[in-house]
């Protein structure tokens, strides 16, 4: 009896309690999360925040240390090809055979995938202007991704999960990409799962965010209510002070004398009433990017700075 | 560093340092025991033993100096590191000072290879011929290495044309009649004309101005598009992985037999017609092209392991192999089913050019030998056609065997496998010869013990092996069906080369516990077992 058999409510992907160490780098530390069906999830951190270990542990290329990591309700390590065979797969590295041509890359990939589907490859291959007969390692770093998202995207998988898709490429190749998500999103039931820091381009498509820093999961939620409860506000003290004030609920504060800006979390009433407790009043407040949240919460050090 | 040429110096040599040190230092020590070996029935045999992995350092020279040898060779381009083509030198400084360091380092370990070891083996041996050969090769090798070329390939055939006919003609002139000194000075202009050649390559290939013939390509590229076209899809995921391995090890292996012929040739070429060939080692008779295919198996082993990308530093299994959506077994299957392959096609190459050289040459040293201890005609029909099936299932025993090593991806380990497992040949050796000249009663008391000693490895053998076949199983990495299966086949494998040898050997001349031990010692078991599991560590880390 196969997987598919068993059609479950469960998330696609579920991670609990998941840690991974490299030496004495911990690239993973006690990671929860679970990816629903059919939503596009966004994993965003900076270099070496434990993005590709956390996709790598997803594909079972990474055994977990601790926890356990189910993919379709099994478990990647243990059973390979039943969970590769309907995961789409484009990684960062983008290590494609050198030595094969296009058309080669495409008829051994095939083989692989029995849900292959011949006309949506060759109308990708149309698409990406891609050459047949041209070899990988004659291929730009775009006609690169090009060949990896038609071959992670031909088979028609369940989930796709993209590591880093779009780093180092052009506008037109990320267009290419973010349009692929956006057509896989709209067929029903598949799950997108992907991993940048771009982060622009991820508020764009994403339904869900979570934001890895050192190993750690700091922040995973909808994007709306993420956005929704991270704000801008510039607020000014009767006093002059020469250290931030003491506010819960904010990430952070910037300035000197009277005036100081922060970013809050949170509901707002109860953050005006602090503001007021504390002597000042809030002069003005903005909503803010998935940027500015994600520099707010993992690069505390300064203060964001807001698009005017 | 003060000049250029000291720079390059110490870039060409910096980077092979380690394996420079380990290679004199061997060096060293085989050529004192060379001297200091004291004549005894199997001395030659220990010189032979030990004087083997010398021909490391001539092939050593080659990596070393042949700047860009770890590019592709087959590429269009100049391989010269177009990095190099930036530095304010001239071409010539560029191509001459390597050329000069390639020819000087070629002489001295060729002419001290030949004096203190080649010599101690066979007095007469040539020096300067071959010297002078070898170092025309690596000259006219840098040369090609670095000259862009119109098309792709067009370097490797040239190559492979080039170099053979630089061996072959002085040895086919030799046939005719002695050559003289003419042929030591044809031999040493060659390095100052590659020379030139290569001047002239490297200026064209720094400024971008190669030769391009791809035109001709484009003639036929129309149908070699309606081939990608036409061509079929893999029946099953099995099939394509085959393809992919084939595609991967086979040019790799056509490269290896390409040049052990080469170098076997020129032995065979120039000693075997001589009346004294019959005292020389078999390396200098055709039927040595017999062996070639063992001692390719030996080193192509570890490289059918790799499952890294192509000029990845890492070792680890690339992405794009481990996310194909096929268990480990299916992929070290693939692996097996190349390399029996690769085998036979080996063999297919060898065979016909062994037999032709031994017809040509009327030289069947070897065959002779081996043919003598056998009576019968039936029996000698016998033994050729298990020579036949034999040669290659050994051929593909030490590919299949050697590839858990470097299966498992791991740097540590293929570094630790290879030290221990050269140490530890050599220190058997060492104490083998070392107790036989102080000890030789020490021996008399081992060959008693032998039955006891070689049942007991077989017996370690089958339990390691039992072993194996149990984690293969509770570890989903093989079936049950698959396991009754490959033990069946393994000890159908074992009573055939019983009954083989129960036919073959003489009655009295082993007890039956030692050929018993010997043949299941012999049938590779635990090692192809355990290429699975080392795949599987390399695959989910």
């Amino acid at each position: 009896m196969t997987q598919r058999d068993h059609p479950t409510t469960e998330p696609v992907v579920e991670m609990k309690n998941v840690s991974r160490r490299f030496g004495s780098i911990r690239a993973m530390d006690h990671v929860d999360l679970a990816i629903p069906r059919g939503s596009v999830f966004g994993l965003v951190g900076v270099n070496g925040a434990g993005k590709t270990t956390l996709i790598r542990h997803v594909l079972g290329l990474l055994r977990a240390e601790t926890g356990s990591v189910r993919v379709f309700g099994f478990d990647p390590v243990a059973d390979p090809v039943g969970v590769l065979s309907r995961v789409g797969y484009l990684a960062e590295e983008n290590d494609l055979p050198d030595w094969m041509r296009v058309g080669e890359l495409i008829r051994y990939t095939q083989a692989f995938y029995p849900t292959w589907d011949e006309a949506y490859a060759e109308e990708l291959r149309r698409t990406f202007e891609l050459d047949p007969a041209a070899k990988v390692k004659h291929l730009s770093k775009g006609q690169r991704a090009r060949t990896g998202l038609l071959l992670a995207l031909a088979h028609r998988p369940e989930i796709l999960v993209l590591d880093e898709p779009s780093s180092g490429l052009d506008p037109i190749v990320r267009r290419d990409i973010l349009g692929a998500i956006i057509r896989a999103i709209s067929e029903e039931g598949r799950t997108v799962l992907f991993s940048s820091h771009l982060l622009q381009e991820v508020e764009r498509v994403v339904d869900y965010v979570t934001m890895m820093h050192q190993g750690r999961i700091v922040l995973s939620d909808r994007i709306d209510e993420i956005k929704a409860t991270h704000r801008w506000v510039n607020v000014r003290f009767d006093q002059p002070r020469s250290e931030p004030p003491s506010i819960s609920g904010v990430l952070g504060w910037s300035g000197t004398g009277h005036e100081w800006v922060g970013v809050c979390t949170g509901p707002l009433e109860p953050f005006e009433r602090a503001v007021a407790d504390a002597g000042a009043q809030i002069i003005e407040q903005r909503s803010l990017s998935l940027d500015d949240i994600f520099i707010a919460r993992v690069g505390a050090e300064n203060l964001v700075s807001v698009e005017e | 560093m003060r000049t250029p040429a000291a720079a390059i110096a110490w870039q060409l040599f910096a980077r092979y340092r380690w394996y420079w040190v380990a290679g004199i230092a061997y060096f060293v020590a085989v050529a004192i025991l060379c001297q200091v070996l004291p004549e005894c029935p199997f001395a030659n045999a220990v010189r032979y033993c030990l004087a083997v992995p010398l021909v490391a350092m001539p092939v050593g020279v080659f990596i070393t100096l042949a700047i860009g040898s770890d590019g592709d060779m087959a590429d269009r381009d100049s391989v010269y590191p177009k990095r190099m083509f930036t530095l304010p030198v001239a071409a010539r400084t560029l191509v001459a000072w390597p050329m000069f360091l390639g020819a000087a380092t070629m002489l001295v370990v060729c002419l001290a290879l030949g004096q203190w070891v080649v010599r101690t083996l066979w007095p007469e041996a040539p020096l300067w011929r071959p010297t002078l050969l070898l170092t025309a090769c690596l000259a006219w090798f840098q040369t090609l290495q670095w000259v862009p070329f119109g098309l792709r390939w067009l370097r490797v055939g040239i190559a492979l044309a080039a170099i053979g006919a630089l061996v072959s003609v002085p040895a086919l002139v030799g046939m005719v009649e002695p050559p003289g000194v003419w042929l030591d000075v044809v031999l040493a202009a060659q390095i100052p004309l590659a020379c030139g050649v290569a001047i002239r390559g490297v200026c064209r290939a720094r400024c971008g101005d190669g030769p391009d013939w791809r035109w001709i390509l484009n003639r036929i590229r129309g149908l070699s598009l309606r081939h990608h076209q036409r061509s079929r899809p893999f029946r099953s995921a099995s099939q394509a992985q085959r393809w992919l391995e084939w595609r991967l090890h086979s040019t790799g292996l056509f490269i290896a037999i390409g040049i052990g012929t080469a170098f076997l040739l020129v032995g065979i070429l120039y000693c075997s017609p001589s009346p004294a060939a019959k005292d020389l080692p078999i390396f200098v008779h055709p039927a040595s092209l017999l062996l070639l295919p063992l001692l390719v198996a030996l080193m192509a082993g570890p490289a059918f392991g790799q499952c890294c990308s192509q000029h990845a530093k890492s070792t680890a299994c690339s992405s794009f192999l481990a996310t194909r959506p096929i268990d480990c077994a299916g992929l070290v299957r693939a692996k097996f089913t190349v390399a029996i392959a690769g085998a036979l096609v080996m063999y297919a190459l060898t065979v016909p050019l062994a037999v032709a050289l031994m017809i040509g040459l009327q030289d069947y040293q070897g065959l002779e030998q081996v043919m003598a201890h056998v009576s019968s005609p039936a029996e000698q029909v016998v033994v050729g056609l298990a020579a036949l099936v034999l040669l290659p299932a050994a051929t593909w025993t030490l590919i299949a065997t050697n590839m858990f090593v470097s299966l498992t991806g791991r740097k540590w380990v293929i570094v630790v496998f290879s030290i221990v497992g050269m140490g530890l040949f050599y220190t058997i050796l060492c104490l083998g010869i070392w107790i036989s000249l102080v000890y030789p009663e020490f021996i008399e008391a081992m060959v008693t013990l032998a039955p006891w000693l070689l049942g007991g490895l077989a017996a370690v053998k089958l339990a390691s092996a039992a072993w194996v076949l149990r984690v293969l199983c509770r570890r989903r990495l093989l079936g049950e069906t698959t396991a009754v299966r490959l033990v069946g086949l393994w000890l159908a494998v074992v009573v055939g080369l019983l009954l083989l040898a129960a036919w073959l050997l003489p009655g009295n001349l082993f007890a039956w516990p030692v050929v018993v031990s010997c043949v299941v010692l012999a049938v590779p078991a635990v090692r192809i077992g355990l290429a699975p599991l080392a795949l599987a560590w390399n695959r989910h880390r």
